[in-house]
């Protein structure tokens, strides 16, 4: 298992600037992907208009809550091309035997993965609130927890990911393990905007959502390194 | 003690008997299950051919 | 060094077999004692009356449902470090009695609930990550039985257990502040003033669901041995000298 960390000879910050820099060039390439999830984050979103109707004091109370759970499926779908397309064609095995560290590599999988979901999710909420009536304070408080939230969702996300690895069915498989891990970033999540629009302080629901995301920054490449190294055996 | 009373005491007889019910029944369902499991288990050793590894001395000869 | 002999399966078996039988009239004497207990000795409650009862399976219910996730954990963090199939085979033997015992406090607590409260469900912080423990149960499970390869699923399963324990109390605590921020109701399992005999028979009803989730357990990873090391030699023993061991000692 310290394997992801010694045996090898370059330091992991460098090994997660690469893999960040690769799946980036990777990611331009197919730009379609990055309009696709937002896209189906604007798609999932409408659905609930449709579904429970106009009524706008309605949308305006369920907004935070719709706009999250948009959020979190959205990014949900975009996990298997984490690290399935280079597991599938033998290129993640080849990372993992270089000199560089695995840990370093997933950190930097998963920063790429956060650049082109994540972040473009979190640009494009305010718009989607306003389509439910939120009102500025609200949009930003939505847009701060969204910008801590969705790293989280990708730190999460790349451990799930990492762990179903070629196995059938394994996309539904990921979903489930780890859609309850989800939980506790969208209860914080949403909260802060609820709290901001009942007028009460926000910054309790924003700190626990910063400490979820340092606790992620600490503890989550270890455990997609060592999902992958599983994986991989 | 009029009918209301007595119909609600057996509605809340429902109540216990369903969820003691269901622990003890759930409780025995898994013994059961987990009996079939070691026979079915033993079952599929008699049915093998003896394990390719280091046969013991004693089971020379023997057939499936 | 004696004691990581037993870390083998081929010495780990016969050993649980020789504890099966102790820790199942343990879980037997317990249980009748407990319910004895909760179901006749105990008091009627003033408000909620016979039906208050089923806290005496629900509670313990909830906290096998809890304890035998740290448990697998622990066997996690054990298989992950050490590498012992054994501990691996502990978490699997384990996993479904905990998430029985998870879903029989779901569905004990609603039919406290429906009762005491008006409704079958409550979205309240206990209940709320009861349901989501049974969500990771059923993801452990699953994971499990998917991946063919049993080392790489071991090893998969063993890093999930350990994620998902880390996140509980995480989970534990986002479900509580949900709950005060939406001033939900909050189920209260006998706050109050809890009768030292009602307490007593919650216990030992704790420790009867204990025992019995060790003798189930030891039973099912002596299954699980026997699936998984039907190649080895002393499993050829054990076919060719005793049958009649494997099926008797089943419970």
């Amino acid at each position: 298992m310290s394997d992801v960390l010694i045996g090898a000879v370059h330091a992991p910050e460098r090994g997660a600037w690469l893999a960040l820099r690769r799946d980036l060039h990777l990611a331009l390439r197919t730009r379609g992907e990055v309009l696709q999830v937002l896209v189906f984050f604007v798609i999932v979103v409408s659905l609930f208009p449709l579904a429970i109707g106009p009524e706008s004091a309605l949308l305006k109370r369920i907004a935070p809550g719709v706009v999250w759970v948009a959020a979190l499926l959205s990014v949900l779908l975009t996990l298997p091309r984490l690290f399935a397309q280079d597991f599938a064609d033998g290129t993640l095995e080849q990372l993992a035997t270089s000199p560089y560290p695995l840990i370093g590599i997933a950190t930097g999988k998963i920063g790429a993965h956060w650049l082109t979901s994540g972040l473009p999710l979190t640009l494009l909420s305010p718009l989607l609130g306003l389509q439910f009536g939120l009102d500025g304070r609200e949009l930003a408080v939505m847009a701060a927890g969204l910008m801590l939230g969705t790293p989280v969702l990708s730190m999460l996300g790349a451990i799930g990911a990492a762990l179903t690895l070629g196995v059938r069915g394994g996309a539904m498989l990921m979903a489930l393990l780890v859609l309850p891990l989800y939980v506790p970033v969208l209860i914080f999540g949403a909260g802060a905007v609820e709290a901001s629009a009942a007028g009460i302080d926000v910054a309790a629901n924003l700190s626990l959502l910063g400490a979820a995301l340092l606790l992620g920054l600490l503890a989550a490449p270890f455990a997609a390194a060592t999902a992958i190294r599983i994986a991989l055996d | 003690m009029n009918f209301a009373e007595l119909f609600s005491l057996q509605a809340r007889a429902l109540y216990i008997w369903g969820a003691f019910g269901a622990f003890a029944l759930v409780l025995m369902l898994e013994v059961l299950l987990l009996r079939a499991r070691l026979k079915r288990a033993a079952d599929e050793l008699r049915r093998q051919p003896m394990g390719d590894k280091q046969p013991a001395p004693s089971d020379k000869g023997m057939n499936p | 060094m004696s004691i990581f002999r037993y870390a083998s399966p081929a010495a780990f078996y016969p050993l649980a077999g020789r504890l099966i039988p102790w820790f199942a009239a343990i879980a037997a004497v317990l249980g009748a004692v407990g319910l004895y207990l909760g179901l006749v000795a105990a008091p009627v409650d003033f408000q909620q009356g016979e039906v208050y009862r089923i806290i005496f399976i629900h509670v313990p219910a909830a906290w096998m449902g809890m304890f035998i996730y740290l448990l697998m954990a622990m066997y996690g963090i054990l298989a992950l470090t050490f590498n012992t199939r054994l501990s691996a085979m502990m978490m699997e033997a384990l996993a479904p009695t905990g998430a029985m015992f998870t879903a029989l406090a779901l569905w004990t607590g609603a039919l406290w609930g429906k009762p005491t409260w008006g409704t079958y469900w409550v979205w309240d912080a206990r209940m709320t990550s009861t349901l989501i423990l049974l969500f990771l149960y059923v993801g452990y499970l699953a994971l499990i039985h998917a991946i063919e390869d049993k080392k790489r699923a071991d090893k998969a399963g063993a890093l999930l257990a350990i994620v998902g324990s880390v996140n509980v109390p995480i989970i534990y605590f986002s479900v509580r502040w949900w709950n005060t921020l939406h001033q939900g109701s909050s189920v209260n399992a006998g706050s109050s003033k809890m009768a030292s005999l009602m307490l007593l028979a919650m216990l030992i009803m704790t420790f009867a669901c204990w025992a019995y989730t060790i003798a189930v357990a030891l039973a099912r990873v002596r299954a699980i041995i026997v699936e998984r090391e039907h190649n080895a030699a002393w499993v050829g023993h054990l076919r060719a000298n005793a049958m009649g061991q494997i099926e008797g000692k089943a419970a």
